[in-house]
């Protein structure tokens, strides 16, 4: 449309009015099309709004999908949904198998996703901005004042109309005069006036027409353009994108390819799998297998989970839970179908420890099928399905409480009794002690080359596999079986052990050692291994021709080679065979004389009249000492010099053989010929240890007699009326000490026992073994002068490592002095004097001397003494420590006066 | 209500239940007697790893006696056994005079153990069958029970293959058991 020329309007001819009409007419066009772009745009930015929310959703979606398919094994399809989102135009499929890598590109394809939504939200905002808001500012601040806005438009429009009008009215009027008019001139000044008017109007209207037609071409076309730009930048955007996800994408469709593969391939296994479990016999399913179905029932498992019916504990009407048992080690845990197991005992009461149980099978239950768990605290019942099961379950239970038992683990349960005492005391002080509570490692080496000696991989006697436990005395190993029979044998025939339950002395791992079942058997069944004898068992024999067996093979001696017997022994008497074997540590020679019939205490003339034992003692063989233990040697036979195997132990220094001794008490009182007891012979000749230890053990023999009740008391035993032997307390006890303190008798008794150990430590000579067996020996005996005892010997080891070996020192006052030097002792000090005290009289005091200072006292010099030694024990006794200190001086006291006739005695028999 | 329940009818009929804990050295014979008491015949026996556990009724009494293994090794786990138990039975194989002191020692810390302060005790001084065992004077001695003063004992001479004298024992402890 051509612009209006100005210059028309003087003239007005119509085809310019015309030209300003259409011009009207198109503006009044570009109103309305403005407007219905408007409102157009308005409403694809309301969707598009939505649009990208719904992106967004979208990405999220797929984000949190992608989060939770991390280690998930199937395909996810995203479907065609997004096939149409320009932003996301892939179908996204992931195998989570493949590897974590294509899980994050799909993270991060959700990434880019939520990017692109946050684009298109940008995109809207710019067009709004870039399009929108302009377009209301042109409609509102040019459309409008030119026609819609009344007032202003509507003015120019009237007042062009008017002035129009004015100018025709006026020329009109101008035009109507006569000729002669005198008022022409005055119309025609009007004429003119109207006419300037209308043309200034009309020149307005024209230029205000002109330039909505300019604008409409610069203004409102550059708006329409911005917008192009703006679309164009948008999707170039997103085609960015895009192209940065294309590498994980294509990596994507390749795991497309892996997986449907995989899924082709799959296909027929799965379909196989169905129509297998399709073909199933119905008969699997019963509960009751059908009769005759092959018994497979595991023995020797240990694991086992599967559901079982439990009975609840309710007294009446109990009820019946399926529940999810589970074996695992020595712990059998059970839940119902939802839940999850919890694996430690402390979490839950529906653990079980095997270890403090045992299963049973109910025989006549109300149910079928029953067996029962038994735990300290509550009996479970429990119901299988079916009779193998139920078998099984029972064999794999056993076999789990075995090898719980077998277990090297510290036997430690927990769960059970009173939680605070476990935390608080330990209940058995010597747990943790590797001499009295398991083997030491060391020991346990010797156990395992026990079982690797030649013939011990089987039972002696029965020949069944790996045999695990031991006749001590015969040296050889057997089944649990056959074990039972030989403890039914009594020990005076056969001593049972168990290698793997019970602690070895290292002596008696050395007599294992030594011999072996080859050797023995050659011993024991020479007769069937020559072929002369038939009789043998296997693992399959019954228990009553097993024990017929072992009863002819070890009582009643039947296979033994006896043939050449007469022709052997003619020489040299069986017992002489037997002391010359012991000579040379030949246990088997010596097992076989003993089989023969030797006496184990017979004397060699040709040495002193010495026992085998006393033998052993001079030479130092442990071992061999052990051996006539076990077979029962007298040990308190004497030799030509009368000396006793005590007096052999303390001569030789052997501390294991006196220990040994002194714990199956042995008679301290046996003098040899020069009058003396060991107790002199150890004085005599300066054995320092030996004698604080047989001192110890005097007086607490001489305790134990006091404390004996009088014959008249002990009546006949068989006559159950007198009750000797039995005793039902009386409130309130009449002794004090003896109910009211066994707490502090088992502090004392701990003490006595853990301290010994401790010195070892620190000193190097045999007197820690000494100590340490002589006081455990006393320990536990719960009797307060025994404790004080044990203390006291405490004190004199104290003594020992703190003084420079106190007792020694004592024990020559007394036999090199021939009196005490008692300014010296005083010169020592307060604290050590009286640990001096205890020391010298553990080194010289007679039991006579020691029963006449009260047990009060000797627990004060314990106390003292534990005090001068630094010892940490003495901090418990804090409480105590005031009476004891006194009593302590007491002791002092006392021991002056003894003292003075023990030396007064001592000069008249010098 | 159950227990309650139980407990009124078991006072009305005379119905006395306890629960033994019988312990011992290994070899004491434990399982025997176990085994004895309650088929009242000789079995033949395996050393028990784990325990045992039988009820026997004699003389109203129900007596639910528990045989726990002896072996070094499995002694710790006997403190597990001592809740609730009324009464011990401390088996001694009365021929093994070596390991007498390791009974001593054993039973003592059985019966200091604060679980079991009421409990009676009822020793057997088993195997009196065999030559040289022990006369139940001298186990009486040997395990120092004359310094227990504060809770009933009773050593028995017993015989667990024949049963001699541990009825007698079960008396014993049916009659000292204090009625809760």
């Amino acid at each position: 449309m051509n612009v209006l020329e100005l210059k028309a309007c003087k003239e007005d001819i119509p085809t310019f009015r015309k030209q300003v009409n259409d011009h009207e007419d198109a503006v009044l066009a570009l109103e309305t099309t403005v407007r219905s772009l408007l409102k157009l745009s308005k409403a694809s930015v309301e969707l598009a709004e939505e649009y990208s929310a719904r992106q967004i959703q979208m990405a999220e979606e797929m984000m949190t999908v992608a989060q939770s398919q991390r280690g998930h094994d199937f395909v996810v399809i995203y479907g065609g949904v997004l096939a149409r989102d320009p932003g996301s135009g892939e179908e996204s499929i992931d195998d989570g198998t493949v590897n974590t890598a294509s899980q994050r590109t799909k993270e991060g394809h959700g990434y880019w996703m939520h990017d692109d939504g946050i684009d298109a939200d940008m995109h809207n905002t710019q067009i709004t901005q870039m399009f929108i808001e302009p377009m209301e500012t042109f409609l509102n601040q040019e459309l409008l004042p030119t026609k819609v806005s009344a007032s202003i438009y509507k003015e120019a429009r009237k007042s062009f109309q008017k002035a129009s009008d004015d100018v025709d009215v006026a020329l009109h009027r101008y035009m109507t005069r006569r000729t002669r008019d005198q008022s022409i001139p005055e119309a025609s000044k009007d004429v003119a006036d109207a006419r300037k008017k209308f043309h200034v109007e009309y020149v307005d209207y024209c230029i205000k027409l002109n330039e909505l037609q300019a604008k409409e071409k610069f203004e409102f076309t550059e708006h329409i353009v911005t917008y192009m730009y703006t679309l164009s930048s948008f999707h170039h955007r997103g085609f960015d994108v895009l192209s940065q996800v294309e590498p994980s994408m294509s990596s994507i469709t390749e795991n497309i390819q892996g997986t449907r593969s995989r899924f082709i391939e799959e296909k027929p296994i799965v379909k196989a799998l169905r129509d297998e479990t399709l073909n199933i016999g119905n008969e699997m399913y019963y509960p009751l297998r059908p009769f005759g179905a092959p018994e497979s029932v595991r023995t020797h498992a240990t694991t086992k989970a599967g559901y079982l019916y439990k009975k609840g504990h309710q007294r009446v009407l109990p009820s019946w839970n399926r529940r999810y048992f589970e074996i695992e080690g020595e712990l059998l845990s059970y839940c119902t179908r939802g839940q999850i197991p919890s694996k430690t005992e402390s979490e839950s009461n529906m653990v079980i420890n095997l270890r403090v149980c045992t299963v049973k099978v109910i025989e006549h239950g109300d149910r079928p099928h029953l067996f029962e768990v038994i735990s300290p605290m509550r009996v479970h019942v429990l119901q299988a399905e079916n009779v193998e099961e139920m078998k099984e379950w029972v064999h794999c239970l056993q076999n789990a409480i075995t090898a719980a038992h077998n277990s090297d683990q510290a036997p430690e349960v927990r769960g059970f009794g009173n939680n605070n005492r476990e935390k608080n005391e330990p209940l058995f002080p010597h747990i943790g002690s590797p001499n009295l509570n398991g083997n030491t490692d060391q020991d346990k080496q010797l156990l395992l080359q026990v079982r690797k000696i030649p013939g011990n991989e089987v039972c002696a006697d029965c020949k069944s596999l790996s045999p695990m436990w031991a006749s001590v005395n015969h040296g050889n190993v057997l089944c649990i079986e056959c074990s039972g029979i030989h403890r039914s044998l009594g020990v005076h025939v056969s001593k049972v052990r168990s290698l793997n339950l019970d602690k070895w002395e290292t002596e008696t791992v050395g007599i294992m050692l030594k011999l072996g079942n080859e050797k023995t058997n050659k011993i024991f069944e020479a007769r069937i291994l020559s072929g002369d004898e038939e009789r043998r068992i296997s693992i399959n024999s019954d228990r009553a021709e097993k024990e017929r067996f072992i009863m002819a093979k070890y009582i009643k001696k039947e296979f033994i080679a006896t043939g050449d017997d007469k022709k052997e022994f003619l020489k040299r008497s069986v017992h002489e065979a037997f002391w010359d074997a012991m000579d040379v540590s030949d246990f088997c020679e010596a097992l076989r004389c003993l089989a023969l019939g030797a006496n184990v205490d017979h004397r060699n003339d040709d040495h002193g009249s010495m026992t085998p034992l006393h033998r052993a003692i001079v030479r130092r063989d442990d071992i061999a000492v052990e051996f006539l233990f076990q077979w029962f040697c007298d040990i308190n036979a004497v030799d030509g010099q009368g000396w006793s195997a005590l007096h052999h132990a303390v001569a030789n220094d052997s501390p294991k053989p006196l220990a040994h001794l002194i714990k199956k008490h042995a008679k301290y009182d046996i003098r040899n010929r020069n009058d003396q007891t060991p107790l002199d012979l150890a004085k005599s000749l300066e054995k320092s240890e030996a004698l604080i230890v047989l001192q110890i053990y005097q007086f607490e023999h001489q305790q134990t007699e006091q404390t004996r009740p009088s014959s008249a008391q002990s009546g006949n035993m068989s006559n159950s009326t007198t009750l000797y032997h039995a005793y039902v307390p009386s409130p309130p006890p009449s002794l004090p000490g003896s109910s009211s303190s066994p707490a502090s008798l088992a502090d004392a008794a701990g003490f006595g026992a853990a301290d010994p150990a401790s010195i070892g430590s620190t000193s190097n000579g045999i007197l820690p073994p000494l100590m340490h067996s002589a006081t455990a020996s006393f320990s536990s005996t719960n009797s307060l002068p025994t404790t004080a005892m044990s203390t006291l010997s405490l004190a004199s080891s104290v003594a020992t490592t703190t003084s420079t070996t106190a007792s020694s020192i004592a024990a020559s006052y007394m036999t090199k002095d021939g009196k005490p030097n008692l300014s010296a002792r005083n010169s020592t000090g307060t604290s050590l004097s009286s640990a001096f005290t205890s020391a010298t009289a553990g080194a010289s005091a007679t039991p006579a001397r020691f029963s006449m200072a009260d047990s009060r006292s000797l627990a004060g010099a314990m106390a003292s003494a534990a005090v001068a030694g630094g010892n940490p024990w003495a901090e418990d006794l804090e409480t105590a420590k005031a009476t004891m200190l006194q009593g302590a001086k007491d002791l002092a006291q006392d021991f002056t006066g003894v003292e003075a006739t023990a030396i007064k005695e001592e000069e008249e028999t010098a | 209500m159950g227990i309650p329940l139980s407990k009124a009818i078991a006072k009305i009929f005379g119905n006395k239940e306890m629960r033994i804990l019988m312990l011992g050295l290994d070899a004491a014979g434990k399982t025997t007697i176990l085994y004895k008491l309650k088929l009242n015949q000789s079995v033949t026996t395996i050393p028990t790893v784990g325990f045992n556990v039988e009820t026997v009724v004699y003389k109203n009494v129900k007596f639910n006696v528990w045989d726990v293994g002896g072996q070094d090794k499995i002694r710790p786990l006997w403190r597990h056994y001592y809740t609730g138990t009324q009464g011990l039975i401390f088996v001694i194989d009365s021929q093994d005079r070596d390991r007498i002191d390791e009974a001593r020692q054993e039973l003592h810390r059985i019966i200091s153990d604060r679980e079991m302060k009421d409990c009676l005790l009822l020793v057997f001084a088993n195997k009196q069958d065999l030559p040289g065992a022990m006369t139940p004077a001298e186990v009486t001695e040997r395990l120092q029970l004359h310094t227990m003063r504060e809770r009933p004992w009773y050593v028995h001479p017993s015989c667990a293959t024949t049963g001699e004298g541990l009825f007698e024992g079960l008396n014993w402890m049916s009659q000292n058991v204090k009625s809760k």
